[in-house]
C-alpha cells in the first residue's frame, strides 16, 4: 500500500511538472505585425509613435505610401498600436504594454522587439515619438517635418538629419530622463526653434547642416552633459543661467552670462543656445 | 488502493489528456478545411472596423472552437468562407469577406472588407479591395492587387499551440506558470533570507512590530494606509525645501537614495514581522491544542507565515489559466499582500522600527516579567491579572 501511495504521487509529481514544463510553443512569443496606408491625395500628417522597448527604427517610406509599421513583438507583454483617424489626419503606431506575462526572472525573457516605421515624404509631418527603454534610431532626413516632439525615458536614440528639410518646421522640442540622445544634422530640420529638457542623461547635438535661417536651442538640463559639436564658421552664442552649471568657453568672448564665438556678427548664419542647468555641463567642440 | 491514491492517479490522467488536447489542438490549426461556405445564422461578426486585429482573432477563435464541426456564423454586410476561397478575374464579392483557415486569392473586385485567419490575403493583379484588408495569422501579399483602405497582417503566434489559441491564451499557458512560479519561488526564498537576516541580528525589534501588528492590528493598518497618502508628497515637499534652499541641493540625491532604502526596508521589515506574527499565533494555537508544533523559535514563526501568505500565490500561479477564477484568485493574493504589508508598514512606523513597544500589549516591561510573577499570574486557561488603571506596577502577589 505504502508504495503503490508513493508511486502514484511520485506519478501526479511528475505529470504536474510536465504541464509546468514550456513546451517549445510557449516558449517563444514574438509575433509579426505589419500595418500601411496608401497614400491617397493626403497633404499633411499627424504620426504619434509609441515604444515601449526594443529596436525603433524611423524612416522616410516610398512614395506611395503613407506609412507603413513592420513589427516584431512580445505578445505575452504587449499589443500593437496601429489606428488612422482619417477626419484627424492622425496615425498611432507601435506598440503598447498590457501588464501581463508574470514575474521575469532572466534576461533571456526579454524577447527583442523591433518596430520599422516609416513615414511618407511628400506630406507636411507632425511626429510625436515616445521611446520608453529602447533604442531608437530616427531618419528625418528628406521628410516634411512641419512639427517634432520626442520623448526620450531611458533610450539612447540617435536623431539624425541627413538631408535638409523640403518644408517647414516651427519648433521642435526632445525631452530626455536618463537616457542619451544624440541628433546630428541640426541645421538640416529647418527647424527655427529647438527645445531640449534632460535629466540625467547626456545629449550630444551636431549643429551640422545647410541652415535655411538663423536658430535657436533652448536647453534645460538637471545634471546631464550637453556636447555641441558645431562646423567653424557657424555663429554660436551661449548664454548660461544656472547654478553650478560648467561651460567649456574655449574660443568664446564673455560677457556677463554670454559667451560669444569669434566671428559670430559677420557668420552668415548664427545659433542662440540658451542654457538653463542646475549642474550639468556644456561643451562646444568646432570641426 | 486508497481514495487519496485514485485521486492522484486520476489527477495525472487529466493532466495528461488536457495536455495531449491542447498539443493536437495545436496541429490541427495547421490543417486547412475543404473549402465551403459558412452557414448563415449564429453569432455575427462585424468587419466594419479592423482596428483591434487582436480582438476580432480572440473572438474569432472562439467561434470557431464552438463550433467545431458545426459552425454558423453570420458577417454582417458580408460572407464567410471555410477553407481556401478564389474571387476569380471579372468577379465581384459585394461586402465584407472572411476566410477562415484558408487563403483568399484575389483576381477580382472585394467591395469592402477582406479578413482572413489563419491564411494569407493574395492580391493578385487586378484584384480590388475597396476596403481594408487584414491577414490574422498570415499575410498580406501583393502581386499586383491594389487595396484601397489599409493593409494589416498579423502574424501567427509562434508555435502550434499560439496560432490556435492566440496569444493571450498563450500567455497564460504552462510556459508562463513556471516562469511565474520561478519568481515566486525566487521572491520566497528572497524573504525568507532577509527575515532570517532580521531574527538574527534584530530580533527584539521584530517582535516588537511583530506584537504590535498583532496586538494593534487596525491600528496598524490605519496608520499604515495614511504613511502611504502621505509618503510622497512628504518626501516631495522635503526635496523641495532642499531645492529652494539652494545649498540643500547638493543633497538631494543622497536624501532620495536614502528615503528609498529606508521605504524599502520598513515595507519589508513590517511585511516580515507581520508573517512572524501570523506564524507565532498559528503555531501558538497548535501547542495550546496539544499538537505536535517542534519548537517554537521566530524561525519557526517567520516560515510559518510567510509559507500561509505564498499558498495564496502559489494558488494562483497553478490556476491563473482558469478563465475569471484566475483573476478573482490574483485579486485576492494581491488584496492580502496588500493589507499584510500596509499593516506591517504601520506596526513599523507605530513602533519605530521596532524600538517603543508602545502598542504591542507589553503592559509590563521585560524585567519585570520575573519567576515570581510568572508563578504568581495565571497564564493559561484562566483569566490573567488585569492590567491595575493608571500603567501601575507590578500587581502585588496573590496571597
Amino acid at each position: 500500500m505504502r508504495r503503490t501511495r508513493s508511486g502514484a504521487c511520485a506519478l501526479g509529481a511528475l505529470t504536474l511538472l510536465s504541464a509546468l514544463s514550456p513546451s517549445p510553443a510557449a516558449a517563444q512569443t514574438l509575433r509579426d505585425f505589419e500595418y500601411s496606408r496608401p497614400l491617397r491625395g493626403e497633404r499633411a500628417l499627424r504620426a504619434r509613435v509609441e515604444f515601449a522597448a526594443g529596436t525603433l527604427i524611423l524612416r522616410p517610406g516610398p512614395a506611395g505610401r503613407l506609412y507603413q509599421l513592420a513589427l516584431e513583438y512580445d505578445a505575452e507583454r504587449f499589443r500593437p498600436i496601429g489606428g488612422y483617424d482619417a477626419a484627424a489626419g492622425e496615425v498611432r503606431l507601435g506598440v503598447e504594454g498590457i501588464g501581463g506575462g508574470g514575474i521575469r526572472v532572466d534576461r533571456r525573457s526579454a524577447l527583442p522587439q523591433t518596430a520599422l516605421v516609416e513615414l511618407a515624404p511628400a506630406v507636411d509631418l507632425a511626429l510625436d515619438v515616445a521611446i520608453g527603454a529602447a533604442e531608437g534610431s530616427l531618419e528625418l532626413g528628406g521628410l516634411r517635418l512641419a512639427e517634432l516632439d520626442l520623448k526620450n525615458g531611458a533610450s539612447r536614440t540617435t536623431v539624425s538629419f541627413s538631408g535638409p528639410n523640403p518644408g517647414s518646421c516651427a519648433a521642435a522640442s526632445v525631452s530626455s530622463g536618463a537616457g542619451e540622445v544624440t541628433v546630428t544634422g541640426l541645421g538640416n530640420s529647418g527647424c527655427r526653434q529647438w527645445r531640449f529638457d534632460g535629466g540625467v542623461g547626456a545629449v550630444n547635438i551636431d549643429l551640422g547642416g545647410a541652415w535655411p535661417a538663423d536658430g535657436r536651442i533652448a536647453l534645460s538640463m538637471a545634471l546631464g552633459g550637453v556636447t555641441l559639436r558645431a562646423p567653424r564658421g557657424l555663429g554660436l552664442r551661449v548664454t548660461m543661467n544656472g547654478f553650478l552649471a560648467d561651460f567649456d568657453a574655449e574660443g568664446f568672448s564673455r560677457s556677463g552670462k554670454t559667451y560669444t564665438s569669434a566671428g559670430y556678427e559677420k557668420a552668415p548664419r548664427r545659433v542662440e543656445v540658451e542654457v538653463n542647468s542646475a549642474m550639468g555641463g556644456v561643451t562646444v567642440e568646432w570641426r | 488502493m486508497r481514495s487519496v491514491d485514485r485521486a492522484l492517479l486520476l489527477a495525472a490522467l487529466l493532466f495528461g489528456l488536457v495536455g495531449t488536447a491542447a498539443h493536437a489542438g495545436g496541429r490541427r490549426a495547421g490543417q486547412t478545411p475543404a473549402p465551403q461556405a459558412v452557414p448563415a445564422g449564429g453569432p455575427t461578426v462585424e468587419l466594419a472596423k479592423l482596428d483591434d486585429p487582436l480582438r476580432l482573432e480572440e473572438q474569432l477563435r472562439r467561434l470557431l472552437r464552438q463550433g467545431n464541426g458545426t459552425l454558423r456564423l453570420s458577417v454582417s454586410n458580408g460572407h464567410a468562407r471555410l477553407g481556401d476561397f478564389a474571387v476569380g478575374p471579372g468577379e465581384t464579392v459585394p461586402g465584407d469577406l472572411l476566410v477562415l483557415k484558408g487563403d483568399a486569392d484575389l483576381f477580382g473586385r472585394v467591395s469592402g472588407n477582406v479578413v482572413t485567419l489563419d491564411g494569407d490575403i493574395v492580391l493578385h493583379s487586378g484584384a480590388t479591395v475597396t476596403g481594408s484588408a487584414l491577414a490574422i495569422g498570415g499575410r498580406v501579399r501583393d502581386r499586383g492587387g491594389v487595396v484601397q483602405g489599409e493593409q494589416r497582417s498579423l502574424g501567427a503566434a509562434a508555435g502550434a499551440e499560439g496560432a490556435g489559441r492566440g496569444p493571450r491564451a498563450a500567455a497564460g499557458g504552462p510556459g508562463t506558470a513556471l516562469t511565474r512560479l520561478a519568481g515566486f519561488v525566487g521572491v520566497f526564498l528572497t524573504l525568507t533570507l532577509l527575515g532570517f537576516g532580521m531574527v538574527l541580528v534584530a530580533q527584539p525589534n521584530l517582535e516588537t512590530i511583530s506584537d504590535t501588528a498583532a496586538h494593534s492590528a487596525l491600528r496598524s493598518f490605519v496608520a499604515g494606509l495614511l504613511a502611504q497618502v502621505l509618503v510622497l508628497p512628504t518626501l516631495g515637499m522635503v526635496v523641495t525645501g532642499l531645492v529652494l534652499s539652494v545649498v540643500g541641493i547638493l543633497l538631494v540625491p543622497f536624501v532620495a537614495i536614502a528615503a528609498a532604502l529606508l521605504l524599502f526596508a520598513t515595507i519589508v521589515g513590517g511585511f516580515l514581522a507581520v508573517a512572524h506574527a501570523m506564524g507565532e499565533t498559528r503555531v501558538r494555537r497548535r501547542m495550546a491544542r496539544g499538537l505536535a508544533a517542534g519548537s517554537a523559535n521566530s524561525y519557526r514563526y517567520l516560515l510559518t507565515g510567510l509559507g500561509g501568505i505564498a499558498a495564496a500565490w502559489l494558488g494562483w500561479i497553478l490556476f491563473a489559466w482558469v478563465p475569471v477564477a484566475g483573476t478573482v484568485m490574483f485579486l485576492a493574493a494581491f488584496l492580502a499582500t496588500w493589507l499584510l504589508a500596509t499593516t506591517g508598514f504601520g506596526a513599523c512606523l507605530l513602533s519605530r522600527a521596532g524600538i517603543k513597544p508602545a502598542f504591542a500589549g507589553r503592559y509590563l516591561p521585560s524585567e519585570a516579567v520575573t519567576d515570581e510573577y510568572l508563578w504568581a499570574t495565571p497564564q493559561f486557561g484562566v483569566t490573567a491579572a488585569r492590567r491595575p488603571p493608571g500603567g501601575g506596577p507590578t500587581p502585588p502577589r496573590r496571597s
